[in-house]
């Protein structure tokens, strides 16, 4: 397959020509297919890559994933959860850190230059509750006051590609298989009075006609979903997120941020053990990720990038878990990722803090994102109601 | 995951429960009258007097009136309940409402049987239970207390029936009580790990979420200071196994911190505080019970209660020593309940809108033989819906609001819409045929928009002209046959289909 720009384009053509032939004569006068072929008319010009956004809930321990094992301190404060040089694989450029060996992907991926860890991200007056840590992260702001128009990768999509399918939430979507109204009526009765209700009417107050532009949604995202990824065969068995971010990847809908969480983070007891699960889970389904899109020609294009609403402790508790902690780090996937450590490595002093401090603001990574992999400017996304942060990283995340 | 319980040969001293038992009444009075602006009409214009009002609403209600107050406080209602509503007036409604009936052994009996899978256990009663007002508290003390079964498996799933049947006890109870309960369950103990934080290694999950979550809300009154302090006072208490079926909750006194702590400085003398102690001084400070008035305000009434609503329920709360009914009973009498800014203005979780639609369409489950697999299949809708009881997202429970409109949430509602099992007093399949205009009249060119109309009467709906019409072309498959013409055997599956696409209009998704 070729550079994802042209395949885009391609896409979006035979989109409305296939839609304009299936319903025939009305095509014309249909005000759905005229909202369709206008917001497919409005689409700026970003790279068209793919940026992928996996959050992680629960507050992620970094340091069960990339371990200063050598540290005493790090040793001393974790008797039971600290990593040995057993458990880990020691980075080929930093001998003094290792990448868990129940993540075989990352440490692969690490070695071929694909994986960049900005270190030690977070945010001023860090929150010690998951709701609002996890707010901050999915709106881009601090100070939420109600007043913040959707979350960032939506606040994003209106500003620059307006698109339907622009950013797609696997959680939202679901098996896309069943995306849609289920009519069981011959001749699509009813999926045509749903188009028709959603099209025509107005909710009488403001939550009422969000539920209709629900509908509007998903009626006028449906079939195209549906079919484009009917077609779709995995590499592998694994059924998650992943693979439905993977469905969704090969749809070509022209989607430029595709969204999926995995819960289970909050490892306040029993760590060692919550993670032998948890953590080769989200490996195998990532590791399935990748070879699906290499598959398909388009790993080239696409950048993972992973994230959690706060690290955790970095003393253990006696359960043996983690406690809530600040600072944590963010791990970029993809083939022009600049691979390697990036912010302020985990010293001494920081582990002899109660929780990482961080030295990055995660809307830089974010920012970077925007900017130097999908080629747009983020000001407007993350500078708005007077919020300001510290955009800076110290080293580039693209090459 | 799994969970350490340190029963050893520590001596273990039965937690004792300390129940306070007030039954003290607010004394409301105040006659409103009825007002009765717009039901079901015009948009939200925001903040009306009515809104903020807990005056009492006058006693005789309309139809549309009765029908929301039993879509608030019991998912909803068969066109003939509502008309009893009507008849009883709202004073003796609420009464019947809060009145705890007992179950019919059928389906107690019925229940059982689904042992330790609770959203299959609990949607029995939430559709057939004679105490839905009951019912409905405890989902909402289920989303805001959020508890998962998904920590327990093998013979600890039987912790999760244990916290279930708790939060249904309580409901209505006392809420010092509650909360007492609350902090000694097993499966709360293993959830947020309150049984393992023995005083060398606190774990501050518990400590946190009990005032984040249980009862003050988010960064009020409470430092992280406090939160390392109070941490403290919940240590020591673990889980004693000593049958298949039991976990019981003890002290573990030598794993008990017993130093003076520093909670809440500036308004708390330092002591030596156990849970209980933590329980009680929590409930001294106002904000206390203001979380719990605003919470329950929000729940039954509207979003925007105003500080003055808040501060007059939270006094009578703790006037009444946190007896929970007395509150429960002010709200749904109140004139804010009927008001303009009430009606509409929420969205119903997955769990109460399909219940709310079932129970209006008198759609009942009798027996497992019969309606087992469809009752799998509606439970794993609401999961994909977005709604697995007792398996809550996280500690924070649902998301409420517009959070409920994902999309393929809102799909699966319309799949849940599909599991249908017997209808009315003569246990009709496919269809309330007891509720529709009778079936010889099916092949009248007129019946097609008596139908519409009395499908959209059940959900006191009124419909537009043009809503109107497009509903009659599915009875009519958008012209390919007129519904008249039908063979009687094509007909049901078109009124089912009509139903269930009215079932999902955005005035029946929001109440």
């Amino acid at each position: 397959m070729k550079g994802c720009v042209e395949w885009h384009k391609m896409n979006r053509r035979s989109f409305i020509a296939k839609t304009g032939m299936g319903v025939g004569a009305m095509a014309l006068t249909d005000p759905l297919l005229q909202t369709v072929a206008n917001t497919y008319g409005q689409s700026a010009a970003g790279s068209g890559d793919l940026l992928v956004l996996c959050q992680l809930n629960g507050g992620f321990d970094v340091l069960s994933f990339l371990a200063p094992f050598k540290n005493s301190v790090y040793q001393s404060k974790r008797p039971v959860l600290a990593l040995s040089q057993d458990d880990l694989t020691v980075l080929p450029d930093n001998s003094d850190y290792g990448i868990n060996n129940l993540f075989p992907v990352f440490n692969d991926l690490y070695a071929a230059g694909e994986l960049a860890i900005i270190q030690q991200v977070g945010y001023p007056e860090a929150n010690g509750s998951h709701f609002e840590s996890q707010e901050v992260f999915e709106y881009g702001v601090r100070n939420l006051n109600g007043t913040v128009p959707g979350k960032w990768y939506e606040r994003l999509r209106k500003t620059y590609f307006d698109e339907p399918f622009g950013v797609l939430d696997t959680r939202s979507i679901g098996d896309p298989s069943r995306y849609g109204y289920p009519d069981r009526t011959y001749h699509g009765a009813v999926q045509d009075a749903f188009a028709r209700l959603s099209l025509e009417k107005q909710g009488t107050n403001a939550i009422r006609q969000a539920i209709i532009d629900a509908y509007s949604r998903i009626n006028v995202r449906g079939a195209e979903i549906r079919e484009r990824t009917a077609e779709f065969e995995s590499t592998g068995e694994e059924r998650g997120e992943f693979y439905r971010a993977a469905q969704l990847a090969a749809a070509g809908l022209g989607t430029q941020i595709i969204k999926l969480s995995y819960g289970g983070f909050d490892t306040h007891g029993s760590q060692d053990q919550a993670n032998l699960d948890l953590f080769p889970k989200i490996n195998n389904h990532f590791a399935q990720f990748v070879a699906d899109l290499k598959a398909m020609g388009m790993w080239e294009r696409t950048c993972v990038c992973f994230y959690s609403e706060f690290g955790r402790r970095n003393e253990e508790n006696g359960s043996p878990g983690t406690d809530h902690g600040h600072g944590g780090h963010m791990i970029l996937a993809g083939p022009r990722v600049n691979g390697g450590l990036h912010g302020q490595a985990v010293s001494t002093a920081d582990l002899n803090e109660k929780s990482l401090p961080y030295y990055v603001d995660f809307r830089a990574v974010f920012a970077s994102c925007i900017q130097n992999w999908l080629g747009f400017d983020p000001k407007p996304v993350f500078e708005l109601n007077g919020e300001t942060y510290d955009s800076n990283i110290g080293s580039s995340l693209f090459v | 995951m799994s969970y350490t319980t340190r029963l050893l040969c520590y001596v273990a001293i039965t937690l004792m429960t300390v129940t306070g038992c007030n039954n003290s009444q607010p004394g409301t009075t105040g006659d409103g009258s009825n007002n009765g602006g717009g039901l079901f009409g015009g948009g939200n214009s925001g903040g009306s007097a009515e809104g903020q009002s807990l005056a009492k609403h006058g006693d005789q209600l309309t139809s549309d009136e009765a029908y929301h107050l039993m879509r608030r406080a019991a998912f909803g209602a068969t066109p003939e309940q509502v008309e009893q509503v009507v008849q009883m007036g709202l004073t003796a409604a609420v009464e019947d409402l809060l009145e705890k009936k007992p179950v019919p052994a059928e389906w107690e009996e019925l229940a059982a049987l689904y042992e330790d899978n609770i959203p299959r256990r609990w949607m029995i009663y939430l559709l057939e239970s004679p105490n839905p007002l009951h019912e409905r508290l405890a989902m909402f003390w289920h989303d805001r207390f959020a508890t998962s079964r998904r920590v327990v498996s093998g013979r600890d799933r039987n912790l999760a029936v244990i916290h279930w049947n708790m939060i249904r006890e309580q409901s209505l109870g006392n809420y010092r009580t509650f909360l007492q309960e609350l902090t000694i369950d097993p499966l709360m103990l293993i959830w947020l790990d309150g049984a393992n934080s023995p005083k060398d290694s606190p774990n501050e999950n518990y400590a946190r979420e009990f005032w984040e979550l249980f009862t003050l809300g988010r960064d009020v009154l409470y430092s992280e200071e406090d939160i390392k302090e109070s941490t403290k006072a919940f240590t020591g208490i673990t889980l004693l196994r000593e049958s298949e079926k039991d976990a019981r909750p003890i002290y573990d006194l030598l794993n008990h911190d017993t130093t003076v702590k520093r909670i809440l400085p500036t308004r708390v003398e330092p002591d030596d505080y156990d849970y209980l102690g933590m329980i009680d001084l929590t409930l001294d400070q106002p904000e206390a019970a203001r979380y719990v008035a605003r919470n329950l305000f929000v729940s039954f009434i509207h979003d925007d209660p105003s500080d003055a609503v808040v501060n007059d329920l939270a006094q009578s709360f703790i006037d009444s020593d946190f007896e929970i009914e007395p509150m429960v009973r002010r709200l749904l009498t109140s004139q804010a309940m009927f008001s303009s800014d009430a009606v509409g203005s929420q969205i119903t979780s997955p769990v109460e809108h399909i219940v709310g639609v079932f129970r209006t369409l008198d759609m009942h489950v009798h027996g497992e033989d019969s309606q087992g697999y469809i009752l799998n299949q509606l439970c794993d809708d609401l999961g994909r819906a977005g709604q697995d009881l007792l398996n809550p997202p996280g500690v924070e429970g649902w998301t409420e609001g517009e959070a409920w409109l994902e999309d393929q949430w809102l799909i699966s509602r319309i799949s849940a819409l599909s599991r249908k099992m017997e209808f009315g007093p003569d246990r009709t399949s496919e269809l309330p045929y007891h509720l529709l205009p009778p079936v010889e009249r099916w092949a009248e060119r007129e019946i097609r928009e008596e139908i519409v109309d009395t499908v959209a009467g059940w959900f006191h709906l009124q419909l537009t002209d043009e809503e109107k019409e497009i509903y009659i072309e599915v009875l009519d498959q958008n012209g390919w046959r007129a519904f008249h013409l039908l063979e009687p055997d094509q007909q049901p599956r078109h009124v089912s289909e009509l139903i269930r696409l009215i079932a999902v209009h955005e005035n029946v998704i929001t109440r």
